[in-house]
């Protein structure tokens, strides 16, 4: 089942950065954007989120989804298990036995009466990941989610994903951790010159093809050891 | 903080306000003029109630919509605006018509700034916080000033408008206590109505836009009906820096985060503050009432800062 698709796209903030890009994705599937810097994948989940709107072509998305941005806010108030709680109507269906498990996930139980503002950078990142699972979303959207985390909140994050596609799901993941898109990604999309394709995990693995991308060859284990 | 408490807190604010109502009568009933005075301080005291319930509402709603904790009414160049308005209308108007003209012209100059407020936003193309600041921050520049220049051509009326923009009460007719208490009201009620928006904007504008918020609107909305309340505020009872600041600060200090109980606790608490220091300027030691700005800023200051430093170890 489709969930997002692009039809001709063309999108930028003053002047087109992604021109005519046409691609989709599908539910149960958690896929990645990969790209230099600059090369506009920040600028595609803009346009994925509805935040920004397309110079031309036609965008379609699922209306349940949620984003988690690299910023954090400036000024946050707000206890930890309020944000985690505080969701739109259509989709605050869990119940506290879910939200506790979140929280216990990404080891912020004991965090979750604490204002935002009091925790670490690396804390307040994983405050924003858990909101997006104690909730009923069909597309979430996560702008390089691997930022601040350590090893094993990594592998947390990956195993909250994995059971968010298995539910029906879509995740939408930017990032530059080429081992660890090639390793859970079902689907690859490659920004840079202006367009977005997509591109397969054994793509990944060839040498020149990644030196295409980024001007440097780099190596991408594609496979956990 | 939970339900209980935000009721407690709700009824010290209504009590500390009853009590002063109360001490009313004792003030006024041995002077002659009984009735005259008796009407004077009820304006009196129904202005500034008014007056610090329009600064806390708008104050809180202000850091909430610019996710910014330094945002108040006067950050964005509205209370520059009511002063160049008024200066103008003590220029031009004469002394006999300056009850009526001074707050019509503060009125306008803030409706005006808020005009150009709009505008500027609009123009930018982005109702982000930071460009709403940026753009309030020059038009308080330019409006400050321009009321400079006009206070040198008034000449000798400088110290007059001084005094009148840095806070005063006694000015108001009963007309105006009553719009400016009906203002609030009306205010608070339109404000509170965006209370999900103002806790959605306060995380981020991706989480506002997941809310199905349409942000750069929501802000906009927001940010004009304060203009519009701090002009009144202002058109009342002159420039009173500083509560609308601290008091939602405080609020939060307690506890009360959402905004659906902070622009009410914070409305009531700006008020009770500014009744307090009303009573403290109207007995003040020099032979003239201070400017309740001076007492607002002379108590809220070395407070806030007191408050600041007893919580160092944790982030405002």
């Amino acid at each position: 089942m489709t969930a997002f698709e692009f039809k001709n796209v063309t999108i930028g903030y003053t002047h087109p950065v992604l021109t005519n890009i046409s691609v989709r994705g599908d539910a149960n599937s958690l896929i990645s954007i990969i790209g230099p810097n600059g090369s506009g994948k920040t600028l595609f989940l803009n346009a994925l989120a509805g935040l920004i709107t397309p110079i031309s072509g036609d965008i379609r998305r699922p209306a349940r989804m949620a984003w988690k941005s690299t910023h954090l806010p400036r000024f946050c108030p707000f206890r930890v298990t309020d944000i985690v709680r505080f969701h739109p109507k259509a989709v605050s269906g869990f119940d506290a036995a879910c939200v506790s498990d979140v929280l216990n996930t990404f080891n912020l139980t004991h965090l979750s009466t604490h204002p935002l503002e009091r925790l670490s950078h690396g804390e307040q990142h994983r405050v924003f990941l858990a909101r997006l699972f104690c909730a009923n979303y069909d597309m979430i959207i996560l702008d390089e989610p691997l930022n601040g985390l350590d090893p094993i909140q990594t592998i947390r994050l990956n195993n909250q994903l994995a059971g968010f596609c298995q539910r029906g799901g879509i995740a939408v993941v930017s990032g530059h951790n080429l081992d660890w898109v090639a390793q859970h990604s079902t689907k690859i999309f490659a920004a840079g010159n202006g367009q977005l394709i997509p591109i397969t995990n054994d793509d990944l693995a060839k040498e020149y093809f990644v030196q295409s991308w980024y001007d440097r060859p780099l190596s991408v284990k594609t496979h956990l050891q | 903080m939970n339900r209980r408490s935000h009721r407690r807190l709700f009824l010290v604010f209504a009590t500390v306000i009853v009590v002063i109502l109360a001490t009313l009568p004792s003030v006024v009933s041995t002077q002659p003029y009984r009735d005259m005075l008796w009407t004077l301080q009820c304006v009196r005291i129904v202005v500034a109630l008014s007056c610090g319930m329009i600064l806390g509402s708008t104050g809180a709603a202000l850091q909430g919509a610019l996710s910014n904790p330094l945002a108040d009414p006067y950050i964005l160049g509205v209370s520059a605006g009511a002063g160049l308005g008024a200066t103008i209308a003590i220029a031009c108007v004469s002394p006999l018509y300056l009850s009526v003209g001074l707050p019509i012209g503060a009125l306008l100059g803030s409706l005006i700034t808020t005009g150009i407020l709009a505008v500027g936003i609009r123009s930018i193309g982005s109702a982000n916080s930071t460009s709403a600041i940026l753009v309030g921050v020059s038009i308080n520049a330019l409006f400050s000033a321009l009321t400079m220049v006009m206070m040198f051509l008034v000449g000798p009326k400088i110290s007059w408008v001084m005094l009148w923009l840095m806070g005063d009460f006694s000015q108001a007719s009963v007309l105006q206590s009553v719009i400016t208490l009906a203002s609030a009201v009306i205010g608070i009620g339109l404000l509170s109505r965006f209370s999900t928006h103002l806790d959605a904007l306060t995380l981020g504008d991706d989480i506002a836009h997941a809310f199905g918020i349409p942000v750069n609107r929501a802000r906009l909305h927001i940010i004009t009906i304060c203009s519009i309340l701090a002009g009144i505020s202002v058109a009342s009872g002159g420039m009173i820096g500083f509560v609308g600041l601290i008091t939602p600060h405080l609020c939060r200090q307690l506890g009360i985060v959402h905004h659906r109980h902070l622009i009410l606790l914070s409305a009531l608490g700006s008020g009770t503050l500014l009744l307090l220091c009303d009573r403290l300027a109207s007995v003040s030691i020099f032979s003239t009432a201070l400017p309740i700005g001076v007492v607002t800023a002379l108590i809220g200051a070395p407070f806030f800062i007191g408050l600041l430093y007893s919580r160092r170890h944790d982030s405002l």
